[in-house]
């Protein structure tokens, strides 16, 4: 008798595990909402814009803006904004590969898919003669840099001067995480709490396909970090961390800072920045939102921009 | 240099290489004392000591308490930039099975937990915490005086990003390789 019984067990819980959810046109995961900077790369990407610099245009800094996972460009088009009338700068807007279309394009990314457009606008900006590049980096956009450096990818190439993290994961604030490959094939995906607006610029589903890769690129690079990763000669890098934060945790600032050092053995810059807001440099579509926050957002930027122009 | 991992397992390996167990201690009082291996999912390995005692007075051999210490000093921290981060634990467990060479327990833990964050740019970050563990597993017994211990559990009070120490994870596995001391 017990054997029926473990297969009905077993089929109700294969019913249970709707992997395909209920899509709305309105969400990012359709097929009608994309990421714009797909129709318009030349509007998000700088060696896309302007592919023939002049020497001068060349020597300007860039920064190469990367968003986090299930995010969009839209997580720093305020630092495009901040930055519209300036012209001894440029931002480029990468959007993560896998990024910006729909679930299943989503769902089939693995980890190296999303950094493979960081490393290509990179070698663009390169190949068309740009010599001082930064990288600003949030939340998994963090963690995808961290892993950058400690694979070597930067080694015999023009080395970036600054790297910028903003509320870098390492350790995820949901522990859940940690258990996602046991609980993952049985969830199918998660569910986001964006508000309506959000959802065009963040996924409402995550395919737990995808959580097992943020779970991968996140333990990759905290082990890294143990091992120990040193920056390129000349560059520097540092962290702002929000001090409550219910998507990367805080103690995230404390393994990068233990574990990256400068080419001279030195330590970075940590700042642990008084929000509760998870990528507290993007505060439109955030409610309850008030002038601290806007401070905190404008005093990033600045120290983001006078950092890098130099 | 054996890996963390290889540790785990050559461990597990000797104590099974002992069986079948000798089952002579059930109205005594005994003292088991022993090295604790555990690994929290996707996270740390923390090592460390372990003993168990159950009086001939009290539930003999089916009630056991015990204290341990476990550190990531003695794990992934040893000779690497991981957190130093260290573990009290007072348990009581539950033994079914009496006399059995396999035998299942349920354990509630208790204990205090601490990371030390090092910079004092951190001290804004929650880096100690109580907690409370429930656990379930296995206990082996061996033909000498030896008995492998597995068991899963969960940390009731990990680290939110909120509040708690982030590099308290909930979920773990342990093994614990003890020598049984029988007192007088």
């Amino acid at each position: 008798m017990k054997k029926p019984f473990y297969l009905l067990a077993l089929l109700i819980l294969l019913a249970s595990c709707d992997s395909t959810p209920d899509i709305q046109d309105e969400f990012l995961d359709g097929e009608i909402v994309f990421d714009a900077s797909i129709a318009h790369p030349e509007d998000y990407l700088q060696s896309i814009a302007n592919p023939n610099p002049s020497a001068q245009d060349a020597s300007k800094p860039v920064f190469i803006a990367i968003h986090g996972y299930s995010a969009s460009t839209f997580e720093w088009d305020e630092f495009r904004a901040f930055s519209a009338n300036r012209n001894d700068y440029y931002v480029s807007q990468v959007l993560l590969g896998g990024h910006g279309m729909t679930y299943d394009d989503f769902k089939k990314a693995s980890w190296k898919t999303w950094q493979a457009s960081i490393k290509e606008e990179f070698e663009r900006l390169v190949a068309a003669g740009y010599s001082r590049i930064n990288f600003v980096g949030s939340s998994t956009g963090g963690a995808l840099l961290i892993e950058m450096l400690a694979s070597g990818y930067f080694d015999g190439k023009t080395a970036p001067g600054h790297f910028f993290l903003v509320d870098p994961i390492i350790i995820p604030s949901s522990k859940i995480l940690s258990i996602i490959p046991l609980m993952g094939p049985v969830l199918g995906y998660a569910e986001a709490d964006n508000t309506t607006d959000e959802d065009r610029y963040w996924y409402h589903f995550r395919p737990q396909e995808t959580l097992q890769e943020l779970l991968e690129v996140t333990v990759r690079a905290r082990k890294q970090l143990e091992d120990g990763v040193t920056l390129p000669s000349g560059t520097s890098m540092k962290v702002y961390k929000s001090i409550k934060d219910a998507t990367a945790d805080p103690a995230s600032a404390v393994l990068i800072y233990k574990g990256m050092k400068t080419s001279s053995g030195g330590p970075i810059d940590v700042e642990m920045v008084e929000s509760n807001l998870h990528v507290f440099t993007r505060l439109a579509l955030r409610s309850g939102t008030g002038a601290s926050d806007i401070a905190t957002q404008l005093r990033t930027f600045n120290d983001i921009v006078t950092r890098g122009l130099n | 240099m054996l890996k963390h991992k290889q540790w785990f397992i050559a461990l597990g390996i000797l104590g099974l290489m002992v069986l079948p167990a000798s089952t002579g201690y059930a109205q005594q009082s005994t003292l088991d004392v022993g090295i604790r291996i555990q690994k929290s999912a996707s996270f740390y390995f923390e090592n460390g000591v372990s003993a168990v005692y159950s009086d001939q007075r009290v539930l003999p051999d089916r009630l056991f308490l015990g204290a341990s210490f476990v550190s990531s000093r003695f794990g992934s921290a040893l000779g690497s930039n991981a957190i130093k981060q260290d573990t009290f634990l007072l348990s009581a467990a539950w033994y079914l099975r009496q006399s059995k060479s396999i035998r299942p327990f349920g354990q509630i833990n208790v204990g205090f937990f601490r990371a030390d964050y090092e910079e004092e740019v951190f001290d804004v970050l929650p880096n100690t915490a109580f907690i409370l563990t429930p656990e379930i597993g296995l206990r082996v017994k061996a033909a000498l005086p030896l008995s492998v211990a597995v068991s899963a559990g969960y940390n009731l009070s990990s680290g939110n990003g909120e509040s708690g120490p982030g590099t308290l994870y909930p979920v773990f596995v342990q093994l614990t390789t003890s020598w049984r001391i029988v007192t007088p």
